[in-house]
């Protein structure tokens, strides 16, 4: 479960505010989206659920936890893939998966488990003695992925998680995420692709400018509004 | 070539911009008030070579080949452009960020070429200053020179770099189009990095022949000894000799046809230098940008072997810092290269005999209070040059947000980069050990001690470094070089450490007063409270500040 209760965050010592006064509640078992255009705030929204940047008011809790308050036991609940995967580039994707195992405490039997089951699942098995400096965004984006996937955490939090994706990793990965919410988990991403969101997700959100200002299943979405598609009244509602 | 202004207009500020944040390690305008400070710091060096060519100058005079000293001084500055240009060359052309929105703009290659070689240009022309501008001045003033001295000793100074930039662009041209170098920047780095290293030793070797002032016997004796080899390079680089000739005190008449034949050179020599791009640089850039994977298949057995293993947090950490500052040169020739580099430039000097210590029976002193005390000091001294624990944090750099979102509390994150960096210091204790065995100073309490306080001290310089670095780190850099050489935390840990320094031989002087039979042992309970007293401030600090910065 995710809970943001009227979080604001501002940039340029409070001259462009990135986030005003938003409100979410994401429940287990939903697969969330949360669509915006380029610079609305999700990537801030995100990066303050997952703890990377501290909320100027208001409180995010991850999993019943205060990320500001219990920061390591919010950062235990949940698994965090960026838009932009930089990892160490130095390191091979083995060693990589191996050191976030080790710091998340993942034991022998389920690591090795899930590396094999995901790097497979991904295509990226044969690319794990590999340096970092050498993958494609694609295949650091894949690494990140497993990563995060390994841990096998409640949350998950996906910045563009798509991006970069070939198609079958990509519908490896929607398969994925419906897996896992069906374990009654909770799972909250942004996507510029508004027909994966329509497809996948429970409810959706769209924010713009740093408010929310939609936010409801497709069917709820549609009210009032003279579109049909999610394209559509993301149109209508971003024009405003 | 119509493109090459517009490039160059872009080149220069970036280059400007670039630099300054470099030099002055701000983005802020302010950084421009540290620029004078900057200039400052050469005058020693300026003063130096005026007062070696005065010197060399009258010396040359009184066998009538005062002209000598011009040759000399812009040889020296080709040939310091020739041997800096290659590694300048190669970097500004094959490895620059901007190459990747060049490449694919309506442009010819001897037009980026070019543009590249006058951002260069401008570069050398700071790098030979100090060296060929007190020559021509010193020779300008003190020889009989006639009215076009002054605007050919201005126009022969712009246009001395560009011949060896030529050799260097056109040798590095080939050199990348023959070789897979440009698939490997770290090799390039380690070459890059040797060559300053060789250099800087040679300096050293050669300055302890440098004793006192340059008299004229010393001249005369140079000029025998070292004429056939500047002769020989001025051979190479006819400029110099062409330069020297449109310089020389006498009728202009004289003077006139080498300058035209210099800049005659000098263009030709461009001509060449952008026959050679059209040839083969695109053809050098394209031979390859991606590293090559290791093509190495992992087996379901070495893949379960692999994985089968667990480590603590701590140890995990501790693995990550060691893999990414070993695995990147620019990160380990920074953080190692001073701290053995100084024992090494003390070493040369007693070993080649100019600081003989034989004259002092320093075996004497090893049973006194303070020698182990010394050793110690020598040794925080040392880690304090490690640039390893100031750019723990700043070398994360992009990175930093999986330091970020792991739930390990910042401090334990802390505590595995001292770790990490006391690897490094332990290698201080053992230079140290083994000079201590040299100088006659090993005893069993001096080396015990020596253990002790150095390990204590090396934590104590980790802890230091971190401070620093965790308060204001440079996380935002696209180029490793700009983590450690951008970086002035590490000038600001040293003056950090030295405070320190001064604190704790305060205690130990009182220590020494107060109690002397529980010296040592109560200098090393000093120190351990010293370690400990910083892991408390610097691990509650990077509880506080993980959370505050922003990427």
């Amino acid at each position: 479960m995710i809970e943001l209760l009227n979080v604001s965050k501002s940039y340029g010592g409070g001259t462009k505010k990135a986030v005003d006064n938003l409100s979410l509640t994401i429940r287990p078992g939903e697969i969330f989206g949360f669509l915006g255009p380029n610079g609305a705030g999700k990537t801030t929204t995100i990066k303050m659920i997952v703890g990377l940047l501290r909320p100027d008011t208001g409180t995010v809790r991850v999993g019943g936890y205060d990320v500001v308050r219990q920061p390591l036991e919010a950062k235990r609940q949940l698994a965090y893939v960026p838009d932009t995967p930089e990892v160490y580039d130095r390191l091979t994707g083995l060693e990589y998966l191996n050191f976030i195992a080790d710091v998340y405490g993942v034991s022998p039997r389920e690591r090795q488990e899930r590396i094999s089951r995901f790097a497979d699942a991904f295509n990226l098995t044969n690319a794990l003695l590999d340096r970092v400096d050498s993958y494609s965004h694609g295949m650091q984006q894949k690494l990140v992925l497993i990563s995060a996937l390994m841990r096998n955490p409640p949350v998950w939090v996906l910045d563009e998680p798509m991006v970069g994706l070939d198609p079958r990793s990509a519908h490896q990965l929607k398969e994925l995420m419906v897996e896992h919410t069906r374990q009654n988990r909770t799972l909250f991403f942004s996507t510029h692709v508004l027909e994966v969101a329509e497809r996948l997700c429970d409810r959706v959100a769209i924010i713009d400018k740093g408010r929310i200002i939609a936010c409801g299943t497709l069917d709820e979405l549609r009210r009032g509004q003279t579109g049909e598609t999610l394209e559509s009244i993301f149109l209508e509602l971003t024009e405003q | 070539m119509r493109n090459v202004w517009p490039l160059l207009r872009v080149q220069l500020i970036h280059t400007w911009r670039s630099s300054l944040e470099r030099m002055t390690g701000t983005r802020s305008r302010m950084g421009l008030l540290l620029l004078p400070l900057l200039v400052l710091a050469f005058v020693p060096l300026i003063v130096m070579f005026v007062g070696a060519f005065i010197a060399l100058y009258w010396g040359l005079n009184q066998i009538g080949q005062a002209h000598y000293m011009l040759t000399v001084a812009l040889t020296a500055g080709q040939l310091l452009c020739l041997v800096f240009g290659v590694l300048y060359v190669i970097s500004v052309f094959y490895f620059g960020k901007d190459l990747r929105f060049l490449i694919p703009l309506p442009l010819r290659p001897g037009e980026i070429a070019m543009a590249k070689l006058m951002t260069i240009l401008l570069g050398e022309y700071m790098t030979m200053a100090p060296l060929v501008l007190p020559a021509l001045a010193v020779y300008g003033i003190l020889a009989d020179v006639g009215p076009l001295y002054v605007p050919f000793a201005v126009l022969i100074y712009l246009m001395l770099p560009v011949f060896p930039l030529v050799l260097s662009g056109l040798f590095s041209l080939l050199l990348m189009r023959i070789t897979a170098f440009r698939r490997n920047r770290d090799l390039f780095r380690v070459f890059g990095a040797l060559i300053g290293i060789g250099l800087a030793i040679a300096i050293q070797f050669l300055t302890r022949f440098q004793q006192g002032a340059l008299h004229v016997e010393d001249v005369q004796r140079f000029v025998e000894q070292q004429q056939p080899l500047v002769q020989g390079v001025a051979r190479w680089l006819v400029t110099s000799t062409w330069g020297t000739q449109a310089l020389q005190a006498g009728s202009p008449a004289l003077g006139i046809p080498a300058f035209l034949l210099f800049t005659g050179f000098v263009a030709a020599s461009l001509a060449l230098f952008i026959i050679g791009a059209e040839r083969f640089f695109f053809a050098g850039l394209l031979s390859g940008d991606e590293r090559a994977s290791a093509a190495r298949r992992i087996s379901r057995s070495e893949l379960a072997e692999r994985t089968g293993r667990a480590q603590s947090p701590l140890r995990a950490l501790f693995l990550r810092e060691l893999r990414l500052l070993n695995r990147n040169p620019t990160f380990l020739l920074a953080g190692v290269a001073t701290p053995l580099l100084i024992p090494l430039f003390i070493a040369i000097p007693m070993a080649t005999g100019n600081l003989t210590v034989e004259g002092f029976d320093l075996s004497g002193t090893a049973h006194l209070p303070w020698t182990p005390v010394v050793l110690v000091a020598i040794v925080f001294g040392l880690n304090s040059t490690s640039a390893v624990p100031s750019s723990a944090v700043s070398r994360e750099g992009p990175w930093f947000w999986i330091s970020q979102s792991l739930p390990v509390a910042p401090r334990v994150q802390i505590h595995a980069k001292v770790l990490h960096s006391l690897v490094f210091n332990a290698l201080n204790v053992i230079i140290v050990a083994a000079g201590a065995v040299w100088l006659g100073l090993a005893t069993p309490r001096n080396l015990l001690f020596l253990l002790a306080g150095g390990l204590l001290v090396g934590a104590l310089a980790g802890y230091i470094g971190l401070l620093i670095d965790v308060l204001k780190p440079t996380l935002h850099w696209t180029d490793p070089q700009q983590a450690m050489k951008g970086n002035i935390n590490s000038l600001i840990a040293m003056l950090a450490n030295l405070v320190v320094t001064g604190v704790t031989a305060g205690a130990a002087a009182l220590l020494y007063l107060a109690a002397r039979p529980f010296f040592l042992p109560g200098l090393l309970i000093v120190l351990a409270l010293e370690v400990w007293g910083m892991a408390q401030v610097v691990g509650a600090l990077a509880d506080v500040r993980y959370t505050q910065y922003e990427l």
